[in-house]
């Protein structure tokens, strides 16, 4: 499953409004919208590849156009808050209202399958999966800890699919670097471009090896470069070249996940439910 | 002992290799300050070893024939019995460390004890034994720990970094039946591969490392064990390497042991055995900084 959290300029300036007179730092947010979602979006439609796009609300407005092409190419979507908030920080109803709002910006775009939710950052609020049902999303691809997708207990019998992903799958973590303000915060040097291509091909070998589900996540300012576009290509290439990999958007894997739920012992989501303090319910 | 000395190891082996795993699950310091359950999906990062990762390091042993160690937390024990029975049955070996993960050098000594013995009984009634081997969670410990392990029946510790040969341990001047297996952080995945977004770690955010360069270190590692005798032990969390990628690293690691053909592969309790039967063959030391080094044979 290939995914791009498409975040812009909100990826600095949604957590922190006072960054809007950063322009020269927002400039490599901006980058992403310039030209890295055009490479995207030609290296998808190249190799015949569906992805699920993640996109705050507040930009559905500011890039309509290009939002226009990544739906018109059968892009599917998911929301990202409206302004990448940490929903461990609002309210209830601060959640509700966001949710609804979002949502409400989403459905302005003809995008196919039903949209989905990535929690932009923070930990996952403990009702958040009911909020997320009530405001119209079935599916979500948030956390980590797990390698095929979950269902995450939103109470009353009803669950969330969850598609999860493995840190390694992130473009963000391994490329992402800024002067000031520092990104990442101990300014790591930025990875080597042959070495993460490796880690890439590492885990869809493992993941090829025991039929599980890989989750990739791409964002359009780091992996848009052109440089950087070579490691998608390649890597949808070692995904596509045996023929035995379903590379599907993340609402049809949580379609086909709802209708085949998984087996197994005790999932940690449910363990944790049932031994959670009470005080905390 | 010299760099390169003597037979050491059974049967003319001319290396020791104890292949460990430290099975942290979500236990550690937000368990122990209560705010992990605040972090359900920090919670489930952590669940994924005795969840996910731990079945697949048992296959993955089966498939090469090597038996290890997995050193334990008792709430990872009785939150997941049947992944820990597996292990057992397996024909691993089981080591404590800690009830929830704490730091010993956080303890007093009582509550050092209580840990233990709480976490012996949670072993044996859950798999019917008692851990011999000891790891240190999170860090240090404190000067008493090692004689409170060596009065609750313990055999070894695989916690210090100074040495890359067991020792026998010095607990108040004298040798004691303690021993101690070295396990350097060169063959800890932390170093590598851990991340997790809140609370940050690495606390930078430095970036996961490739997971080629941490296979060769870890080959060259072996390799200069293996030329000088000595003794190599891991410290590899499920958790963080192995996941379907990087179980594909855990194994080439494993099979390039396995293929110098000559390396004893043990588990912590055959070393530290074979460690006191042999002792004219290992040094002991111990005491805190400022004590006097008690060195047997150089
Ligand atoms: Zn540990």
């Amino acid at each position: 499953m290939v995914t791009v959290n498409f975040d812009a300029e909100l990826a600095l300036v949604g957590p922190d409004p006072g960054a809007a007179s950063l322009e020269k730092t927002l400039s490599i947010f901006r980058y992403g919208a310039v030209r890295g979602v055009a490479r995207l979006l030609a290296a998808f439609a190249e190799r015949h590849v569906t992805t699920t796009w993640f996109v705050p609300g507040a930009l559905v407005v500011r890039y309509r156009s290009l939002l226009d092409e990544v739906v018109s190419a059968g892009h599917g979507l998911g929301c990202r808050g409206l302004r990448l908030e940490r929903f461990d920080r609002l309210s209830k109803e601060a959640r509700l209202d966001t949710l609804r709002a979002a949502r409400a910006a989403l459905d302005g775009l003809p995008a196919p399958g039903e949209p989905g939710f990535r929690l932009p950052s923070g930990e996952w609020p403990r009702d958040l999966a009911s909020e997320l049902l009530d405001e119209g999303f079935e599916w979500s691809s948030s956390w980590t800890g797990d390698d095929i997708p979950f269902l995450v207990p939103a109470g009353d019998g009803r669950s969330i699919v969850e598609v999860p992903f493995g840190h390694t799958m992130n473009d963000r973590l391994a490329f992402a670097w800024n002067f000031a303000p520092a990104i990442p915060p101990g300014q790591a040097r930025i990875a080597s471009y042959e070495d993460v291509l490796e880690n890439w091909r590492f885990e869809l070998e493992g993941t090829r090896r025991e039929g599980l589900c890989l989750v990739l996540q791409l964002h359009p300012e780091v992996t848009g470069t052109p440089g950087r576009i070579d490691l998608v290509w390649r890597f949808l290439d070692a995904v596509l070249e045996p023929g035995d990999a379903w590379v599907a958007p993340a609402a049809d894997v949580a379609a086909w996940c709802r209708e085949h739920p998984p087996a197994g012992p005790e999932h940690p989501v449910d363990l944790l439910r049932r031994i959670s303090p009470s005080s905390l319910s | 002992m010299a760099l390169t000395g003597g037979p050491v190891w059974p049967d003319g082996k001319r290396s020791c290799v104890m292949l460990a795993f430290d099975v942290d699950g979500p236990s550690g310091s937000a368990m122990v300050d209560g705010s992990i359950w605040r972090m359900p999906r920090l919670f489930v990062q952590g669940a994924y070893g005795p969840f996910r990762a731990v079945p697949r390091i048992l296959d993955l042993l089966e498939r090469v024939g090597v038996r290890a160690t997995f050193f334990v937390p008792a709430w990872v024990v009785e939150h997941w019995p049947s992944v820990c029975r597996d292990i057992v049955a397996s024909g691993h070996e089981i080591g404590h460390h800690g009830y929830k993960h704490e730091r010993y050098a956080d303890l007093s000594v009582a509550e050092q004890g209580s840990v233990l013995e709480r976490s012996q009984a949670i072993f044996e009634e859950h798999l019917g034994m008692r851990a011999l081997g000891f790891r240190t969670p999170t860090g240090d410990w404190q000067k008493e720990t090692p004689r409170i392990l060596a009065e609750q029946g313990f055999l070894y510790s695989s916690s210090f970094r100074d040495d890359d040969r067991p020792y026998r341990r010095v607990i108040e001047g004298k040798v004691s039946e303690l021993v101690e297996i070295p396990a350097p952080v060169e063959l800890d995945d932390y170093a590598y591969f851990a991340y997790t977004e809140e609370p940050p770690f690495p606390k930078g955010h430095d970036r996961i490392a490739a997971y080629r360069v941490a296979l060769s270190n870890w080959c060259k590692e072996f390799d200069g064990t293996h030329r000088d005798g000595g003794l190599l032990t891991t410290t590899f969390h499920p958790k963080v390497s192995a996941s379907p990628g990087r179980a594909v690293v855990l194994e080439r690691f494993v099979q390039h042991v396995v293929t110098a053909g000559d390396s004893w592969l043990a588990t912590g309790t055959e070393v530290a055995r074979w460690v006191l039967t042999h002792a004219d063959r290992f040094a002991s030391r111990g005491g805190t900084p400022g004590d006097e080094l008690h060195v047997g044979q150089q």
